[in-house]
């Protein structure tokens, strides 16, 4: 009896173990293994080179480039989805008529899937005939080049992310929301706190496991996104696009070298491991 | 009595401030909610008027309504698609890999949550680490794994569903173990003095009162799969067993892109989830209320 009790939760967790193993364990680290070595021109074996790939990297003003522009994009793109999303969850929580109806509209674009989610803001994006520019021709502004100049092309990015991104980062924050008893936000009303102190000094801190869910998996989720670079930029123009993983992906499956491509995901990896342990690490110590 | 009076003045000035910033909150809100609302809905709105004009149509008014509504791009759409299978294999893959997910997580998030066994908080943080990583990271070797199973005699399809849940099988152990954990020990203690095992406490006890979450998870999970396009492009080759994200590029050739079945392409892919989202969504930011997040 002892001996089986011990077992079971062994042979409850097997099944998932045993299929992370064969289908993430193994080729991740394989990964890095590749990311040791060199594919030769002329057997098509690899190559043991040791640290030269990683060493190759650093010394690539593209790479560096690529860098640049994965931090502006994550700087701007986590807030302003985060910042929106709470807003949104926050008005979605309140008890105004029609609210549910509302509710249905926005989490809309949650189930649309990124390679529609391209496409369709492609069309509203265009420079000659999308909407966007439709508006602004009929406010008597100047038509803007959305997809096709460097100052634009991220912010596009940013637009499209945030249209897939916000509705569900919010039906999160809805969740946290609505898991806040009532009788808590009562009481502080009785002791005479408005809204604003009610939100910072209540909703924000019980809010903060959701937050820092949202935080980390949205930050990932960006780092992560390569479908609209993929299908409306291609990196472009001048790079301005051109974020760490659609570099990677150009490296391995354009330019075919998967060695180089496997020591830039790792160097990427780390970076966002640490990312979001700094992230983890500085909510934690705020509660 | 000076104490009441001190109060009731406290109480009617807090009101009158209160009124005034209730209207100005009010404006607010509203014109937010308006604004957010357009954003969520116009690029859709755009979406289905495409779906119901000409090519030809979309070229002089690619934005507004439709002047003549051509149903008959749905039709055309679902034959060039070939969704009639692509849909089928779709459901197959979606339905496979919730039932396979939510058996394997709900075991291991069971197993850590109540049982935790030397090496959990090991296996979290791996699971924890696991979930950062993204699918490029891994893609290459994987393809190699795939072929050579394939070559074996493994079904792709077969395959496919195993990438698909282990590449979910972390968050939702994750999540999971979380809703697990908020439950109380003491019906499970109760069925076990009754003499229940392990799996019946399992099956009989956590799993229905856990419904919200395993329902949050299946959803996010199926979304997730029924959109994927990158696997199982990657994986699969007979044509007969391509998913529905495939159709949306059947519209595009090498110079042009036919916008009217495009759009009408994409509504046929988005109504199906629509329809089962909207049913959902009650019960499903329930789920997620419920989990709240426990590391």
């Amino acid at each position: 009896m002892s001996i089986h009790s011990k077992a079971v939760p062994y042979l409850f967790l097997l099944p998932a173990v045993l299929l992370l193993l064969i289908f993430n364990l193994y080729p991740t680290v394989a990964t890095l293994n590749q990311s040791l070595h060199a594919q030769s021109f002329i057997s098509n074996k690899l190559i043991y080179v040791g640290l030269e790939n990683f060493e190759r990297i650093l010394n690539d003003p593209i790479f560096w480039k690529s860098v640049q522009v994965t931090l502006v994009f994550s700087i701007l793109v986590n807030p302003i989805q985060i910042v929106l999303a709470l807003l949104l969850a926050l008005l979605a929580n309140q008890r105004v008529r029609g609210i549910a109806l509302f509710r249905s509209i926005y989490l809309l674009p949650v189930a649309v899937s990124i390679n529609v989610t391209t496409v369709v803001w492609g069309l509203m994006l265009d420079s000659d005939s999308g909407l966007i520019n439709g508006i602004l021709a009929t406010l008597s502004l100047p038509k803007q080049p959305f997809l096709t100049a460097p100052s634009h092309a991220l912010w596009s990015i940013i637009l499209l992310a945030t249209w897939k991104g916000v509705p569900l980062w919010a039906l999160f924050f809805l969740a946290g929301l609505q898991g806040i008893p009532e009788s808590v936000i009562e009481a502080a009303k009785i002791d005479g706190a408005n809204r604003r102190q009610i939100f910072r000094l209540i909703t924000l801190p019980l809010l903060r496991g959701v937050l820092l869910f949202v935080l980390v998996a949205d930050t990932v989720a960006n780092f992560l996104l390569i479908a609209p670079v993929y299908s409306l930029t291609q990196g472009g123009p001048q790079l301005s696009t051109n974020l760490i993983m659609f570099e990677t992906y150009r490296r391995g499956f354009v330019y075919n070298d998967l060695s180089t491509s496997a020591a830039m995901l790792w160097v990427m990896l780390i970076f966002v491991l640490l990312v979001v342990l700094f992230q983890a690490f500085v909510l934690r110590r705020r509660g | 009595m000076t104490a009441i009076g001190k109060v009731s003045l406290r109480d009617t000035v807090l009101q009158r401030g209160q009124s005034k910033e209730r209207s100005r909150l009010l404006v607010f809100n509203h014109t937010v909610l308006l604004f957010l609302t357009a954003f969520a809905v116009i690029p859709l709105l755009v979406l289905a008027f495409n779906s119901v004009k000409t090519n030809l149509e979309i070229g002089q008014n690619p934005l507004g309504p439709p002047i003549n509504i051509v149903a008959e791009n749905f039709p055309n759409a679902w034959e060039r698609g070939n969704f009639a299978t692509t849909m089928g294999n779709s459901v197959i893959y979606v339905v496979a890999t919730i039932a396979a997910e939510l058996v394997l997580g709900g075991l291991a998030a069971y197993a850590l949550a109540r049982k935790k066994p030397p090496g959990s908080d090991l296996l979290m943080l791996y699971f924890l680490v696991a979930s950062t990583i993204p699918l490029w990271m891994y893609i290459v070797p994987l393809f190699v794994q795939i072929n050579t199973l394939k070559r074996v005699g493994v079904d792709a399809r077969f395959l496919l569903v195993l990438v698909y849940v282990a590449g979910s099988a972390p968050l939702t152990i994750f999540l999971l173990r979380s809703y697990m954990l908020d439950l109380p020990t003491e019906l499970e203690d109760a069925a076990r003095v009754d003499g229940a095992n392990e799996f019946q406490v399992l099956t009989r006890i956590v799993l229905p009162l856990t419904k919200p979450g395993f329902l949050t998870v299946g959803l996010v999970v199926g979304l997730g799969v029924w959109n994927e396009f990158l696997l199982a492009l990657t994986f699969i080759h007979d044509p007969n067993q391509f998913p529905v994200t495939t159709s949306f590029y059947k519209f595009v050739d090498r110079f042009d892109r036919d916008w009217a079945l495009t759009s009408a392409g994409a509504i046929i892919i988005i109504f199906p989830v629509m329809v089962l989202f909207l049913a959902l969504q009650r019960q499903f930011i329930e789920g997620l209320a419920e989990g709240g997040i426990k590391t």
